[in-house]
């Protein structure tokens, strides 16, 4: 076995040392009736040419990676340079261990360090962290973090309905286990955004977080300036979900806003979707929150010799050593995807991100502008989700079209497109279903005519 | 200036901000082809961004440069107890970048995603059978999450049963993540004291049990002295009789693989940490992927959605919501898929006969670490370990040698320091793990190293001869952590 060097011989050699005749005596630790019998069932070894070959063919059979893909809700087929993924493969960043021995572990902790600065910029926020699981869970995070610092109010936590549905699932299932509960602030039903006036009808009392996404899960932009004023009105944190990474290059960010914590999905800077992932999450807060901020932040000193280093700084927030006092039960950081991110962000420096964010939003608009001639001229009573869009939007039908958006996405196909997913709508906006479409800058202008027209046959 | 962008040997590299130039880009775009969009009306992002501006050369070699600070497993052996720095194999990253699970969105529809589903199912069925658990959901992100989603349905079935337990028992030996997965499930901790032996106190265990509230036990087998638990069913007995359920902490699972099962002993949850045990990259702190293997009680509790096989008979699969005791979600989609590719062409590679070898092969080298040692340090539990074994300072400490200067001393000689001070409940300790995918040699040479630097501790001034001022061969010294505390930088803005 490739993997596993150590021959008979040395195997004997080693029970001689310990005093021991079989193996089953080294271990007489575990109990006779727990030991498994012969070996366990599981499939036949393969060879690394069969390894290769099999796994090749079951990935061919995911025909949705082939597909022209519109197929959005916080994950993305973006592109990114080639160059990311060779070096994130040099084995010295792939095998390398948690840099918890400094000394050893510059590479890692410098590219966090950067990692954390252009994070800390993109979102206009004053500190990061080195990314947790994803963008759903760090809102779960965010929530806990704004609790431990507002409590006096209530434990309540507003999300903005416009918050994605995985996400909110996210938060209704582990948010009450820490005795917080999760309410909505409801969208405007004509705008398709949550705003103060819709705040003031529906929402009271004094939560201790308030949390807006932007954009929407229906792909509108929503404001943080208005998230603030909310949130300064009932005296919460308010958290900003930044639902797609590039938004901000062109968008005014958090940061600019007096926002408390910053959180977000990072999977657009530089990471494959990956059937789910893994992907990243962005966590940024102010300074003065820092030390309730969780997990893995790195930060710059010096070494001996008076040379600048790095090092993981204020663990004593972590699990390894606060226990169940830790600000957050989590070891890891998603490092590897932190680096691809880094990779990516020193790549397309501030004019790339600037380029891709306006190209993205000029082809959500066209796609609009030709959805909206096509519905007026053949006379159906579909609509597009008003205001300001970036890279996503929702076509609304109302109840007599029920049908329409499960005929589309068979329809599409047919024809290789992957054009979007069906999701809900309020219903105080008199429609009853939405199809959700995403671009990304692999698209054309021919392929948005393509789905353009697709949408426009009977 | 040429300073700002050069070094010498050894060859480092600034911060990318520092490297910059102006207009340099390196990223080649798709043609926009649609008309350009007039800008918002309001509430663009007033300044520039302030990211470095370079060429594609420049920051290839940047992030080459970079790399070449990093100790990894790739260029040297890390002994790192508990954390399993087994070889991660190439061909692993191969299958994993096959496109079509790379762009595979996770919301694609099950009849253009069967490659997916299909390797979901199979690898929850193969962690079942090796973990001798009657279902695996693949959906944590990592080992803490496991845990934690373990807790959670732990409390999601006794609620079930109208009991409201509050609190949990955790070793005085545990992972630090277990007091605070707990923590987030909204229980207390109680500390469980190891014996004279290192394991479970199964007396104080009985006491602690008494009261009706304790929900459940959070076990680490073998625990963190690298010792198996040999009486784990007699525990597992006892806290199912007195209402409770136990979590196992799947950590230290590498020690068992193919000779004993958690499952058959009586545990209803555990995680995996495919980063550790299936070798999915460690990749300096993350992802991790973590899967939870439940018992039959605990299957309906299970997070959504499941992946199942469409009844029919046919090799066809798809996602299933519809689950009404779940606990609901914990994680976006089904969690880290990719690491689960990693994972999967791991086992299947192995088959039966390997994954029977992995196990054996790990005790085999700690032992063999254990009885090299004994004698040059203090080993404070000394029958037969697992996969590990714990050492301590306390011989050398005698002439003012402690953990930290053997660990440092030990990078100098090409090594990755050991788990230090880790578990607790030993003080000064020295945590051994040299996995499986070592050879001998290289166990050897490693355990002469260890004997080297406990001959120089015995040594008159040992500190000054040996232990100052180590590493020395570094392109970097002993790096001022406090200072770092002390004077927070955490962004390059800090720096200005």
């Amino acid at each position: 076995m490739r993997y596993l060097p150590l021959t008979e011989v040395e195997k004997d050699r080693i029970l001689k040392n310990c005093g021991v005749k079989s193996f089953e005596e080294l271990t007489s630790c575990i109990p006779d009736k727990l030991r498994v019998k012969g070996l366990l069932n599981l499939p036949p070894q393969l060879s690394e040419a069969e390894l290769l070959e099999t796994l090749e063919s079951m990935s061919m059979t995911n025909k949705g990676a082939w597909m022209q893909n519109h197929l959005g809700q916080g994950v993305y087929d973006h592109t990114y340079p080639a160059w990311i993924d060779q070096i994130v493969g040099r084995g010295e960043f792939l095998t390398s261990y948690t840099p918890y021995q400094p000394e050893v572990t510059q590479g890692t902790l410098q590219s966090i360090f950067e990692f954390q600065s252009m994070i800390a910029e993109l979102y206009g926020m004053e500190v990061s962290n080195a990314s947790l699981y994803d963008g759903a869970t760090s809102v779960l995070e965010a929530v806990l973090m704004a609790t431990r610092t507002r409590k006096n109010n209530k434990p309540v936590v507003y999300i903005t309905e416009g918050v994605y549905d995985n996400t909110r699932k996210i938060l209704e299932s582990c948010l009450p286990d820490m005795g917080i509960e999760v309410r909505t602030w409801w969208a405007d039903p004509n705008e398709f955004k949550s705003t103060p006036e819709s705040f003031e009808n529906d929402c009271g009392g004094s939560p201790a977080a308030v949390v807006m996404q932007s954009p929407n899960r229906w792909g509108v932009v929503e404001s943080w300036a208005e998230l603030d004023q909310v949130s300064q009105s009932c005296e919460a944190r308010s958290i900003a979900y930044v639902s797609h990474a590039i938004s901000p290059a062109l968008f005014s960010p958090p940061g600019e806003h007096n926002i408390d914590i910053a959180v977000g999905e990072g999977q657009a800077l530089g990471i494959p979707p990956g059937f789910g992932g893994p992907h990243i999450g962005l966590f940024c807060c102010k300074k003065a929150d820092v030390r309730q901020m969780p997990g893995r932040l790195v930060g710059r000193t010096v070494d001996d010799r008076g040379q600048d280093a790095y090092c993981v700084t204020l663990s004593t927030r972590e699990q390894h050593i606060r226990r169940e006092r830790a600000t957050s039960n989590i070891c890891s950081n998603q490092n590897l995807m932190a680096l691809r991110a880094a990779m990516y962000m020193t790549s397309m420096g501030p004019e790339g991100m600037n380029k891709l964010a306006k190209g993205l939003r000029s082809r959500i608009i066209y796609l609009k502008t030709e959805l909206e001639t096509l519905f007026k001229d053949s006379g159906l009573s579909h609509a597009v989700v008003p205001g300001e869009l970036f890279n996503e939007l929702t076509v609304l039908v109302g109840p007599k079209d029920s049908l329409w958006v499960d005929e589309k996405i068979t329809l599409a196909q047919d024809q290789n497109i992957l054009i979007g997913l069906e999701i809900d709508v309020p219903k105080r906006s008199g429609f009853v279903k939405g199809l959700n479409i995403a671009v990304t800058e692999r698209h054309y202008k021919s392929d948005l005519d393509k789905i353009v027209k697709l949408l426009g046959e009977n | 200036m040429s300073d700002q962008i050069h070094s010498r040997w050894p060859l480092k590299t600034k911060l990318s901000i520092d490297l910059s130039t102006e207009g340099h880009c390196g990223y080649s775009f798709p043609k926009a082809d649609v008309p350009q969009a007039t800008p918002p009306e309001k509430d663009c992002r007033s300044e520039k961004l302030r990211f470095p501006e370079l060429s594609e050369l420049s920051a290839v070699r940047h992030f080459t440069r970079l790399s070449q600070q990093n100790f990894s497993i790739d260029a040297g052996m890390y002994p790192l107890g508990s954390c399993t720095m087994k070889y991660n194999p190439r061909v692993n990253e191969v299958t994993a970048s096959n496109r079509g699970f790379t762009r595979l969105h996770p919301r694609t529809p099950a009849k253009f995603s069967q490659g997916a589903l299909k390797l979901m199912f199979e690898l929850e069925n193969l962690l079942s059978e090796i973990s001798g658990l009657s279902r695996v959901t693949l959906q944590p992100a990592a080992g803490a999450q496991g845990e934690y989603l373990g807790i959670k349905m732990i409390r999601a079935c006794l609620n079930d049963r109208g009991e409201n337990r509050n609190k949990i028992i955790i070793p005085e030996s545990a992972h630090g993540t277990n007091g605070a997965s707990a923590a987030m499930c909204g229980y207390d901790v109680l500390h469980l004291k190891s014996n004279e032996r290192g394991l479970v106190d199964f007396k104080q265990l009985e006491e602690l049990t008494q009261s009706g509230d304790v929900a459940g036990l959070m076990l680490t087998n073998p625990n963190t002295l690298g010792l198996f638990e040999t009486d784990i069913i007699k525990i597992c007995d006892l806290i199912h009789d007195r209402g409770g359920l136990v979590y196992c902490d799947g950590a230290n699972l590498n020690a068992m693989l193919g000779m004993t099962r958690p499952g058959d002993a009586g545990v209803d949850c555990m995680h995996f940490n495919m980063h550790k045990t299936f070798t999915t990259p460690h990749g300096g702190g993350g992802p991790g992927c973590g899967g939870l293997g439940v018992s039959k009680t605990l299957i309906p509790y299970l997070p959504t959605p499941t992946v199942e096989r469409i009844p029919s008979g046919e090799d066809e699969y798809h996602l299933v919501e519809d689950h009404p005791q779940s606990v609901g979600k914990i994680k976006d989609y089904y969690g880290h898929f990719l690491m689960m590719v990693r994972a999967y062409t791991y086992i299947r590679e192995l088959g039966a006969k390997g994954v029977q070898k992995v196990g054996e092969d790990a005790v085999l080298l700690a032992n063999f670490v254990r009885k090299e040692l004994e004698g040059h340090y203090h080993i404070p539990f000394t029958q037969a370990c697992m996969h590990e074994v714990v050492l301590t300072d306390k011989k050398q400490l005698e002439n003012g040698i402690k953990t930290l200067d053997i660990a440092k001393r030990l990078i100098d000689e090409g090594f990755h320091p050991p788990t230090t001070y880790f578990p607790l409940v030993v003080s000064g300790a020295l945590m051994i793990e040299p996995t499986e995918t070592e050879s001998l040699q290289m166990v050897e040479h490693f355990c002469n190293t260890m004997k080297l630097i406990a001959k120089e501790a015995s040594e008159e001034n040992a500190f000054e001869k040996h232990f100052k001022d180590r590493p020395r061969f570094m392109s970097y010294a002993r790096v001022n952590e406090t200072l770092a505390a002390r004077q927070l930088k955490l962004t390059w803005k800090d720096l200005d």
